[in-house]
């Protein structure tokens, strides 16, 4: 378990698959937080209000997310934040299905008539789960900007 | 345990970082709660293309002198109730049903609703109705969530 939490390619695999998948689920809510607020409203989970406000926060922090994970900084909070964001994704979808509700996902694109939330979209959430939780406890800094930026910083001291 | 503590401590930055771009970008581009209040471009162009739409006096007196009230929404909700009579039209399902349209008279007054004025399926489905040839379609913009609150006539189905 320890090799593998240190093993510096499968920690940078997971990376750029964890990082990717919320860069690209970010970019179509950053640029239409309106339709992502109705998409939201569609689950009939939260009031409208909060619809809104979640539609204008949670595609930046998904962005930024997406971004430290793939650079490697904050990476422990950004880790933390994506297994967070993922339960939560996974909650979200299973409770709708439940409900039997029929509507669009909202996860990657917002135009209704692409992905319908399904049970498959709950596993892709839970695989997502576990790939973020890895990073959170992973120990490889291999390929991280904070390792270059912390090397940079003793060889000054140092020096 | 301090991967932990790192790990929030990150993350609370993480979300102040986004809190503040989220706000001013949709300051800047005057979207979410910098809209205009005036109407979206995207309904006016669904209003400009689908057939016009009615207040809940007129859907009444529409209703007593028996048009045909088409319900857009899910399945689900139509089950849950709907406008007494009503026929089931989910949007989603439009396409594949389209024959069973045929039953329906083209110049009879076509009363299309969903479940109010946050969502658009009412104007999809007579924009649909509309391009299907049907020429006598009005749309019940205030649908469900008014005709519910004003206690007229409703049915569940099981």
């Amino acid at each position: 378990m320890k090799s593998l939490l240190a093993n510096d390619y499968l920690v940078l695999m997971a990376r750029v698959f964890v990082g990717f998948v919320f860069v690209f689920a970010s970019v179509d809510k950053v640029a239409q937080p309106d339709e992502f607020a109705a998409s939201i409203a569609n689950y009939k989970l939260v009031p409208d209000s909060l619809a809104m406000l979640t539609a204008t926060v949670l595609p930046w922090v998904e962005l930024l997310c997406g971004l430290g994970i793939l650079a490697g900084v904050f990476f422990r909070g950004s880790s933390l934040v994506a297994t967070i964001m993922s339960i939560v994704f996974a909650l979200a979808v299973g409770s709708a299905l439940v409900r039997g509700l029929d509507i669009a996902c909202g996860c990657f694109s917002q135009d209704p008539s692409v992905g319908k939330i399904n049970w498959e979209k709950m596993v892709q959430n839970i695989l997502l789960v576990g790939f973020s939780l890895y990073l959170l406890y992973s120990t490889s800094d291999r390929f991280k900007l904070e390792r270059l930026i912390r090397q940079s910083q003793t060889g000054n001291s140092s020096a | 345990m301090t991967i932990l503590r790192q790990a929030v401590r990150e993350s609370l930055i993480l979300a102040l970082a986004a809190c503040v771009l989220g706000f001013s970008y949709t300051a800047m581009s005057e979207k979410a709660f910098f809209q205009q209040k005036k109407a979206p471009g995207r309904l006016r162009q669904l209003a400009t293309l689908a057939p016009s739409m009615i207040s809940l006096e007129q859907a009444k007196s529409l209703f007593d002198s028996g048009a045909i009230f088409l319900d857009a929404r899910h399945l689900y909700e139509f089950k849950q109730g709907h406008i007494r009579g009503a026929v089931k039209v989910p949007l989603n399902e439009f396409d594949a049903k389209k024959s069973d349209l045929a039953k329906f008279p083209t110049e009879k007054a076509l009363i299309t609703y969903c479940d109010g004025v946050e969502c658009n399926s009412s104007i999809a489905l007579a924009a649909k109705l509309h391009e299907a040839g049907f020429r006598n379609v009005k749309i019940f913009f205030r649908g469900w969530q008014d005709w519910t609150a004003s206690k007229l006539p409703t049915e569940t189905s099981r």
